[in-house]
Order: C-alpha cells, then structure tokens, then sequence
C-alpha cells in the first residue's frame, strides 16, 4: 500500500497527473470488480454446500461494511478538496456511474415497484422528480458550484449571494430532503439492508 | 476581473441555452402532467402519459443534460476557458 503517513498515506492522492491518477482508480475498480464477481462465485458454492440464507444476508452486509471502512482507510486525508470531491480529479465518466449508481437504489427498485403498485399514474412524480432534478442541477448549479471552489450547496449559496439567509434556508431543505427520504425508503424496503443516505 | 467581449458573449449563449433546455424540461415535466388526461392515447400499448412519465421525460432528461454538458464544453473551448486537462 502506497505510504503510511497520514497527510500523503491515501491510495488516491499521491500528488501525481491526472492520467496517474485515472490509471489508478481504472486499477482500483478492476479489483473491485473482479472481487465482487468472485465473492458472489464463493457465496454461490457455498449456498450449494448447504449455507442459509439467514448468513448469505449476513455475510452480504459484513463484507460490504469491511468493504466502505477499507475504502475509506486507503483514502484516508488530511486535505479537504481531496476529502470532499477527492481533488476534482475523477474523470466525467466515474462520476456518472456513481450518480447512476444513487440513481438505481433499493429505493429505485424495490420502493418504486411497490408505490407505483399503490399508487398508479400519481407515483410517477417520484420518477420524474428525482431525474427531472438532475436537469435543474446541472443547469443551475453544477458548473457554477465548481467554477466556485465549493464543497457543498449551502457553502455555495453563501459565497454567491454573500449571507447567512441563504445558506440556512439551504440548510434547512437539505435537512428536510435528508428527512424525509430515508423515511420513504425505510416505509418501502424494510426487507433491504442498503439503506443508504444519498 | 474586466469582462471582455468574449466573456459577455459566452454567458449571452449560456444564458440563451439554459433558458431553451429548461423550457424543454418544464415541456417534458409539467405541460405533460399536467395534459395527462387529454394525451391518453395509446403508444408502443401504453397510455402516452403514463409512458411519458415512466420513461420518455426521463429519455429527455438525460438527453437535455448531456446536450448542455457537450455545448458547454465547446463553448468553453471556443472562448478559452476550458480546463486544462494534463493527459
């Protein structure tokens, strides 16, 4: 592993191109996936050789919190631009697969199916809001949040209309959202372990 | 900062792009919702707007969202203000 002091000790920053750093998370996804295929491959052999489905479930959530704390100490660091948005080097395309990845929640999934079943045409808004809401950010706030140097959308609000008002009021409907979502994700999918906070 | 020519002119066309993407957003979200009942004719077997909202504004949303993300970018280009990419 790449240096163990902490201010240069993550796996990412390095200090290097942005072509070494591209390189080196190509390698860390290859390994991410090429381990998740073979950890599925064992759990498989050893549903076959009589493992309940009881410890399939647990073994799941084991490996995927080993999974984020191991993530989490390679990418340990002291800078805050490389805490945040991890230097603002990760590539368009990275970026979009972990939006998609938000984007196709158990939430998506299984809480969609079940409120659409509810809830017919009207369920819909969900579907379109939380899609539809990309458009709205990437008009209005995403260029304008990195042409800025902010981390997060209330910072932003503050630096561009300069007071505390906005911020708050920001801070307020993030709370709300924060609320709310893991409500309605806990009503729909209280038979899934990933219950995710994005 | 003095502004330049160049710089009026490049946020005079990203004011003009945002504002057509984004009545093609209030288009695809609420004019269609809002017409749901009228335009409940049959496509591909499924009422349209009951398709509309499942799948075709999302179709829209993405292609709204990459058309803005490739006209930026070379805007961003044509007028200098790109970022450097150190490839």
């Amino acid at each position: 592993m790449a240096g163990m002091s902490p201010d240069s000790g993550s796996a990412f920053s390095g200090g290097g191109s942005n072509a070494a750093f591209k390189k080196q998370l190509n390698k860390v996804y290859a390994w991410y996936v090429g381990g998740f295929i073979s950890f599925v491959v064992v759990l498989a052999i050893a549903e076959q050789m009589g493992l309940t489905r009881q410890y399939i479930g647990y073994a799941f959530l084991a490996a995927t919190v080993l999974l984020y704390a191991g993530i989490g100490f390679m990418s340990r660091t002291n800078d805050a631009a490389e805490y945040y948005v991890a230097g603002r080097r990760v590539p368009a395309m990275y970026n979009g697969m972990a939006t998609g990845a938000d984007w196709m929640s158990a939430a998506s999934f299984i809480g969609m199916a079940g409120t659409l079943y509810l809830t017919g045409y009207s369920g819909l808004a969900f579907i379109m809001g939380w899609t539809g809401g990309y458009c709205l950010v990437a008009l209005f706030l995403a260029p304008y949040l990195r042409k800025f140097g902010q981390f997060t959308i209330p910072d932003f609000l503050g630096a561009r209309y300069d007071g505390n008002f906005p911020r708050c009021s920001c801070c307020d409907l993030v709370f709300v959202c924060l609320r709310c979502c893991p409500d309605l994700r806990c009503r729909f999918d209280h038979n899934t372990f990933d219950r995710r906070f994005i | 900062m003095q502004l330049t020519e160049s710089h009026r002119q490049y946020w005079a066309k990203n004011l003009r792009i945002t504002a057509i993407l984004l009545g093609l957003w209030f288009v695809v979200t609420y004019v269609v919702a809002f017409m749901a009942r009228d335009l409940n004719f049959s496509f591909f077997g499924w009422p349209f707007s009951f398709w509309m909202g499942a799948q075709g504004s999302l179709i829209a949303y993405v292609l709204i969202i990459v058309y803005y993300a490739h006209y930026m970018n070379n805007l961003d280009k044509e007028h200098g203000c790109a970022e450097e990419e150190e490839d």
